[in-house]
């Protein structure tokens, strides 16, 4: 076993649990009867509340996980690293699945949902230099993969779409965003696409309006199902909504009295929308009110003059509001959202005891540090951090503040 | 680091999940299904229920009565001669499309959607469900059987109306439905309403579980009452000869047994003209069913889901017009000046002013019972919404017995709605007969919400003597009769269809 001495320490867990939670109320099992505001002949009315109907099928979730993890120390604890991996089963899990308007009730509770997730957690840490060293250096990183996949959903579906642009569709992961795919600007009327059977060009759905067929300058968007009418059946499933790695680094230096420490984060491969780019397109939709206009001469938009562009034309503001050519919820917005940023750094400065005694002070530090330092990122928008829990970029064009924080304390 | 988060995050949601059911209180206004369904009040609380979403159908959520039944294909236009009252004539030409382009007001969206109709169908369906699962002497068998009738009622009720409006409508009578359904043939559909009431009455040959009439004045034709029931029979009968042809004189025939039943075991009555107030206001002898507006509970109907207030001027201003008037044409020919009825007096103000009069205005005064709240909101009839009487069963029986040929008594029928108007009773026979009992019905029911259904049936829309704005036979056919439906039927349904012809 001396060969295996560098080791200091290990361990290695293998874990089962499973957990279970009634997330269903008694009024979605049995229904919720009131009291209503209104009588009837000055009687009181009774009602049943017909948000959802009553089911008393209604079982509680379970969440089956397996873990297996790994911990270790090598070199007396110089270096030391921890791994998790996990298989979790989430099963019966509460949705309220919309009804047709016939049945009275707007919804019922099912627990016909299913959900996978796996991932991988790192985390290692290290203090490289002899323990008598002068230099004191410390670092530690950390990263975390999670996929996530629906397995089953309500009535054998293959998919639900929640506010149309984001879907779940049974085998993907949970939270896919379902666009529009763009292909660019059509440069002139000609490049639309006719539909042979009917002589009439690729149209928005829903409006018969002479407005609502494509010409020049209107963004190319795929006509999936080829029925040259553009509506929610040509939506795709083109990116993820969720951050699939995530994790941060830190590292600190002592020297005597001076230590500097920084540290930084990451996300990786997320799909961001920029919808603040979107919204600032959009205020041109009608130019005419109040709110003011966005700059937008930065971008590469079409005019009669420069056909070949690649956001559509924003001056064709009698047909925004039914083209909506600046829809968030197309790939033409959709960019990549990885991320390093360096969030923090700082300085921090002990002074030598013997300067400080004679003024009875027994301690005396000065820190300096910068937050929000500088992000690394291939992103337009201005803040790849600054989005929702659906990777929407709701920063609205403002951008995290960087700090710079100047400290003293002082100890008597 | 998951395990710390864990082991961190757990307290704080245990600590933060325990003061939230400490705060919250528990509202004891309501129950869960487990707890209720115990006692008479509870049946009684949720049997309102249908009644109460009958009302919202009707007479809250959208002008259902004066558009979709009085002034659609009528004779009628606006007094203003502004373009914010086109609707009128959008109305009168069955340009709903036009309409419903032009005006989001609810009194006219709202009769494109079915939901709240569904609402009592599916209040009835659950009542039918969970009243014989309640736990044994909860109520009395005649109690139960009381409130079974109700909801059958109700729920028939509700198909009628929806039939009228959208033809096929998808068809249901179990608790709790969850299923997306299609759209059922509305010959199958009334069939089926038709069977079920007459299970009704079968049971109950008595008349016990529902009685001809309540001893409770308070109940008396704003809860289903035999009558009330025989009555939408009739009425459903009727839809059924127009639509189901071939069958027709089983229809009539069923319709003369009903009149005959009514008539004669009913112990309802025709009340004076001079009682006309009477009539309209509620409760009253000839009153089969209404639906309840009590003013005083805050129990309200939309100012613009009541008829009345389209054909008398706001605050009954004798300055200011009303919205709507029939044209002169109109009354004239179905009241002509040289032969007395009391109901133009009665009735009417001024009914053969001209169209073009400023000094003389057309009021129609029938259901005049105005009413101004302390806020200064006006109504021009603070009165129940009668949706059944016994002046229009007779007069539907009358109609089925000169269908099948029989005139004796189809004429002592209608001239019983002849002399309590103070009318010349008719003398004619055979066809003349027949039309002049049609002719009576546009008289006596005007502004009942069956002007329109009436010409419907009978097809007389498409008959230039009848109508006097025609939709064409080819349109009918393509489904311009019915109303557009609302897409949102289209919401999870992939079963589902609209009107063609609106669409």
């Amino acid at each position: 076993m001396k060969r295996y001495n560098f080791i200091s320490s290990g361990t290695m867990r293998i874990t089962w649990g499973r957990t279970i939670r009634q997330n269903a109320d008694i009024y979605d099992i049995y229904g919720k009867y009131y009291i209503a505001d209104e009588t009837y002949n000055g009687q009181s009315v009774i009602p049943i509340n017909l948000e959802s109907t009553p089911n008393p099928d209604l079982k509680p979730t379970t969440n089956t996980t397996w873990n297996f993890g790994m911990d270790m120390g090598f070199l007396r604890g110089k270096y030391s690293f921890s791994m998790d991996a996990y298989y979790k089963q989430t099963d019966n899990i509460l949705k309220t699945v919309d009804m047709a308007n016939h049945n009275a009730f707007t919804g019922v509770k099912s627990i016909s949902t299913s959900l996978v997730n796996k991932g991988l957690e790192f985390q290692c840490s290290a203090r490289p230099l002899p323990v008598r060293s002068k230099l004191d250096w410390n670092i530690s990183f950390n990263f975390a993969i999670d996929k996530n996949i629906v397995t089953a959903l309500p009535n054998g579906v293959k998919q639900y779409t929640q506010d149309g642009s984001i879907v779940n569709r049974v085998g993907t992961n949970a939270l896919s965003n379902f666009l529009f795919v763009n292909k660019g600007v059509y440069a002139n009327d000609e490049d639309v696409p006719v539909d042979p059977a009917t002589g009439l060009r690729y149209r928005i759905g829903g409006s018969n309006s002479k407005d609502a067929y494509f010409k020049a300058g209107d963004p190319i968007w795929v006509d999936v199902n080829g029925d040259y009418i553009l509506d929610d059946n040509d939506r795709e499933i083109v990116g993820n909504s969720q951050p699939r790695i995530t994790g941060g680094a830190y590292n600190t230096l002592r020297y005597g009295s001076v230590s500097v420490s920084v540290s930084l984060s990451f996300t990786l491969r997320r799909d961001i929308i920029n919808k603040t780019l979107a919204d600032q397109f959009a205020t041109y939709y009608d130019p005419k009110s109040l709110t003011s206009l966005a700059p937008i001469g930065a971008y590469d938009f079409w005019t009669p003059e420069h056909r070949n562009a690649k956001y559509p034309n924003p001056f064709d503001y009698k047909r925004s509001n039914l083209v909506d050519p600046f829809r968030a919820d197309q790939t033409l917005f959709q960019e990549d959202g990885s991320y390093v940023k360096l969030n923090n750094v700082s300085l921090s400065y002990n002074v030598n005891k013997k300067y400080i005694e004679k003024f009875g002070l027994s301690q005396l530090t000065f820190r300096f540090g910068i937050n929000n330092l500088h992000v690394f990122t291939n992103y337009s928008g201005i803040n790849p951090e600054n989005v929702n829990s659906l990777g929407r970029d709701v920063s609205g064009g403002y951008p995290n503040s960087r700090d710079y924080s100047f400290g003293m304390s002082i100890k008597f | 680091m998951r395990n710390f988060f864990i082991i961190i995050i757990f307290p704080l949601l245990t600590i933060l999940s325990g003061c939230d059911s400490f705060l919250a209180v528990d509202n004891i206004d309501e129950m869960s299904g487990n707890v209720f369904w115990k006692t008479k009040d509870d049946v009684e609380g949720f049997a309102l229920s249908m009644y109460s979403e009958f009302r919202d159908a009707t007479m809250t959520d959208c002008a259902l009565f004066p558009v979709s039944g009085d002034f659609r294909c009528a004779p009628v236009k606006d007094y203003y001669d502004s373009g914010s009252y086109n609707w009128v004539a959008y109305l009168a030409n069955n340009d709903l499309s036009t309409l419903l382009d032009q005006y989001s007001d609810s009194k006219f969206q709202g009769v494109t959607k079915w939901n709240t109709f569904y609402e009592v169908i599916s209040s009835a369906n659950i009542l039918l469900y969970e009243i014989d699962r309640m736990d044994a002497g909860a109520l009395t068998d005649n109690e139960i059987a009381g409130y079974k009738a109700e909801a059958h009622f109700m729920r028939n009720l509700s198909y009628f109306f929806l039939v009228r409006l959208y033809g096929d409508v998808p068809y249901w009578t179990n608790a709790y439905n969850e299923d997306a359904l299609p759209r059922t043939d509305m010959v199958t559909v009334l069939q089926n309403c038709l069977a079920d009431m007459q299970s009704v009455l079968d049971d109950d040959p008595n008349a016990e579980a529902l009685p001809w009439t309540y001893a409770n004045t308070a109940k008396v034709a704003v809860r289903a009452m035999r009558g009330s029931a025989i009555a939408l029979m009739m009425h459903i009968n009727l839809w059924l000869a127009g639509f189901d042809v071939n069958n027709r004189d089983t229809y009539y025939q069923n319709v003369v047994n009903l009149g005959a039943d009514i008539t004669a075991n009913g112990g309802y009555q025709l009340l004076d003209l001079s009682k006309t107030n009477m009539i309209f206001s509620g409760g009253s002898k000839e009153s089969l069913f209404e639906i309840v507006q009590d003013i005083n509970k805050d129990e309200d109907f939309e100012y613009n889901s009541v008829y009345s207030n389209y054909t008398v001027p706001e605050n009954l201003n004798e300055k200011v017009q009303p919205t709507i008037y029939y044209t002169s044409d109109f009354l004239r020919a179905i009241f002509p000046s040289s032969k007395i009825d009391g109901r133009t007096d009665a009735w009417f103000k001024n009914i053969y002013a001209s169209d073009e009069s400023s000094d003389e205005i057309k009021w129609v005064t029938k259901f005049l019972n105005e009413h101004t709240d302390a806020d200064g909101n006006f109504t021009s009839n603070m009165g129940n919404q009668i949706v059944f009487r016994y002046a229009d069963v007779i007069l539907m029986y009358a109609e089925a017995a000169a269908e099948l040929d029989d005139d004796v008594t189809g004429r002592d029928l209608v001239n019983q709605i002849r002399n309590r108007a103070g009318a010349e009773e008719f003398t004619a026979s055979g066809q003349d007969l027949k039309d002049d009992i049609y002719w009576e019905r546009v008289r006596e029911l005007i502004g009942e919400g069956y002007y329109y259904y009436d010409l419907v049936r009978t097809r007389k829309i498409y008959n230039g003597n009848y109508a006097y704005n025609a939709i064409s036979r080819s349109a009918f056919d393509q489904g311009a009769w019915t109303w557009p439906i609302n897409k949102d039927a289209l919401d999870n349904n992939p079963k589902m269809s609209l009107n063609q012809y609106w669409n």
